[in-house]
């Protein structure tokens, strides 16, 4: 047994070590390459889309992609790209924090030219792996990094939540409406604040009640919260609280007032209470970030798209029409098209207040 | 020599049951399961990075791995090496957030060598002066550390600059140094080599462990010869915590450079398991958290590439592992028919 055991090891030793050669001298090999090639670094996946040759794009979510929501809104991007384009493309879902940067290293080391990470917790693992593989893009979607591989593309959400803010501002009787958020990050305080000012330019003394659930998922968290706040007399609720804000919207359902959505068109699933919901359309935004890199347009930076990217836009009302007033509605739309041509700006607050 | 033939053929069996079974699985998963072996393969040894990444994730198993077998061996029966593991991670954060340069380093893997240790004398006490289950402390243990580590990253640990439930990134001073960069090979690799080293010459070669190992065969004729069972399941519970507190050390320090939730990967769980494949040897730990390692590594590439769920590498380790067991079962029987 001992034998056994003895020479198994020293076989793997001896394995390893030929092994360890062979990958060493390769890796000397591609670091001389970087090397000689850190002029053109960034045209690199844009020379290989010139020469129609297909790129390498691989998708990280921390969820599964077909969750009716965040992370399939990626997967849709990424299918669009290879239908649209041809890319090759990759996907990991339900990726820990902890294991991101080897989810990154793994791509990046397979000769991925994109690789993406959907959310903002993927920022320092994207420029951590980003510093050892200067060949590969690291787009972040909703972080706030960048270097020279990575860039984040932020999507102006805080538009969506200042027109629901207007909304359930005009819509409101009791002057007392509410916002579930679910864990407090940058890219959803800044929704909640959006909605806040947005009611607040209506009707400066409205009292605007909000309440953290601390899950992405725990409808039931976010259905008690909307109830208490329901009971305390809030009849609009808004909420940019991913699967959990499902609940949110049931709570409103059932007390029989109105909601707005978030994420996609949640008509659905309450179609006499929810009037209408701030829909990020990320594979637009994906298909920019892919089109950038491919026309060498690349910067890494910080890229912020809204409504006037059609990466922001606000659902129809579907028969809810007829119960917001034809001047609200108006009003709406006007705001909309000053905020795509430019005119107006939505202050984007990301500090929880 | 019929018996080592027989563990060769062993040892066959169980691999081509474990590759029928994984054909199959793939196949399910409507994939070519040659492409996919071949994947997995390429993950391993396609690149260097796939091939020092088996040994960095082997490093916490080999850690608690080897805990569990030196817990195992006295008839303490350690299931807490996930709580061990979290409340080492916790304490060397403590330590490497306030302390830095080498300084650092060796106080949080002291600092956390001791306090997965006391998390597990806390079950060995329990067991000696109250005779509760060690199994039940330890698993109730898990959910308190695990917790502990939850509210530590959300208050008085919490990183001030952001939002994310995660300590502060601590000092490059107190990071174990990388053996090839770019790849994740750190230096707790050597220093779980060293571990096991360590651990066999105190089994095989000192008095201490020759009496942890009789307590383990026969507590009653330990007692009946003047060795004292309290002590030496107290001595193996708390080396055993302690070893699983250096995976959560050696974690943080190397890997993640912050403290954060879920970076265990539930290696102190996978433990048990290669605790049970190695026989609870200190070098079979070695062998089989390579193993292990490896078909993560393989299954992850198989995922990414193809999209493959790498959920099929955990039904095929728990199938290694029940077959690892029934073949004690087979030459159980064949002893009772001869």
């Amino acid at each position: 047994m001992k034998k056994i055991v003895a020479m198994a090891l020293s076989l793997t030793m001896a394995v390893s070590m030929l092994t360890a050669c062979g990958g060493g001298s390769k890796e000397t090999k591609a670091e001389t390459k970087a090397e000689s090639a850190a002029q053109t670094t960034a045209e690199s996946a844009s020379e290989k889309a010139a020469e129609g040759e297909t790129l390498k794009v691989a998708l990280c979510v921390t969820g599964a992609v077909n969750d009716m929501g965040w992370c399939q809104s990626a997967y849709d991007g990424l299918k669009l790209l290879e239908e649209k384009y041809g890319a090759e493309i990759a996907y990991t879902e339900n990726i820990q924090a902890a294991d991101m940067v080897a989810a990154f290293t793994d791509y990046a080391a397979n000769g991925y030219d994109i690789v993406i990470g959907h959310g903002f917790q993927f920022g320092d693992p994207a420029l951590e792996v980003g510093a050892q593989y200067p060949d590969t893009k690291f787009i972040c979607v909703e972080a706030d990094v960048s270097s020279d591989n990575v860039a984040s593309y932020v999507m102006k959400c805080e538009e969506g939540g200042y027109i629901e803010g207007i909304l359930a501002a005009h819509m409101t009787k009791s002057n007392k409406i509410g916002f579930i958020g679910p864990i407090e990050g940058a890219s959803l305080i800044k929704i909640m604040n959006g909605f806040e000012d947005g009611a607040k330019s209506v009707n400066p003394d409205i009292e605007v009640q909000t309440a953290w659930t601390g899950s992405f998922t725990d409808t039931a968290l976010a259905k008690e919260a909307a109830q208490a706040m329901i009971d305390g007399g809030v009849d609009f609720i808004a909420h940019d609280a991913n699967e959990c804000g499902n609940g949110a919207i049931a709570a409103a359902q059932e007390a029989g007032i109105y909601a707005t959505g978030d994420s996609y068109d949640q008509h659905e699933l309450a179609p006499e209470t929810v009037l209408t919901s701030s829909m990020y359309n990320v594979p637009v935004l994906i298909e920019a970030a892919y089109n950038d890199i491919a026309n060498g347009e690349f910067k890494g930076e910080v890229k912020y798209l809204g409504m006037a990217e059609g990466v922001v836009e606000m659902a129809p009302y579907y028969d809810m029409e007829s119960v917001i007033p034809e001047d609200v509605r108006k009003e709406i739309a006007e705001l909309i098209e000053q905020i795509k041509s430019g005119e107006f700006v939505v202050p984007c607050d990301t500090t929880a207040r | 020599m019929t018996d080592k033939k027989e563990k060769v053929i062993q040892g066959l069996v169980i691999a081509l049951i474990t590759i029928a079974v994984g054909t199959v699985l793939i196949m399910m998963s409507n994939a070519n399961p040659a492409e996919a072996y071949a994947n997995f393969f390429k993950g391993i040894f396609g690149n260097l990075n796939g091939f020092c990444e088996v040994f960095v994730k082997a490093t916490p198993l080999i850690f608690t791995g080897l805990g569990c077998a030196v817990a195992f061996r006295t008839g303490f029966f350690n299931i807490g090496a996930e709580g061990q593991f979290y409340v080492g991670a916790l304490t060397a954060s403590m330590v490497a957030l306030n302390i830095q340069g080498a300084a650092g380093i060796v106080l949080a893997l002291a600092a956390g060598f001791l306090a997965g240790g006391v998390w597990a004398l806390i079950a060995a006490v329990f067991k000696a002066k109250l005779g509760i289950s060690e199994i039940i402390v330890t698993i109730m243990l898990n959910y308190i550390a695990i917790n502990l580590v939850g509210i530590a990253v959300r208050t008085f640990l919490m990183d001030p600059a952001g939002s994310v439930p995660q300590s502060a990134k601590f000092d490059s001073s107190v990071w174990l140094p990388q053996l090839l960069p770019p790849t994740r090979l750190h230096a707790g690799f050597i220093l779980a080599l060293v571990s096991v080293a360590v651990v066999w010459f105190l089994l095989e070669k000192t008095t201490v462990g020759y009496e942890i190992k009789v307590v383990g065969f026969n507590k009653r004729a330990a007692a009946c010869n003047g060795i004292s069972v309290m002590k030496n399941i107290v001595i193996s519970a708390f080396l055993s915590g302690g070893l699983a507190g250096m995976a959560g050390v050696v974690e943080v320090l190397a890997i993640q450079k912050k403290l954060l939730e879920g970076i265990s990967s539930n290696c102190g769980y996978t433990a048990v398991l290669i605790a049970l494949m190695a026989g609870n040897h200190p070098v079979g730990v070695i062998v089989a958290s390579v193993a292990m390692a490896a078909m993560q590594v393989g299954a992850n590439t198989m995922q990414r590439q193809l999209g493959v769920p790498s959920a099929i590498v955990d039904i095929l380790i728990g199938l290694v592992v029940l077959l690892i067991l029934a073949k004690g079962l087979i030459r159980r029987k064949k002893v009772k028919n001869a």
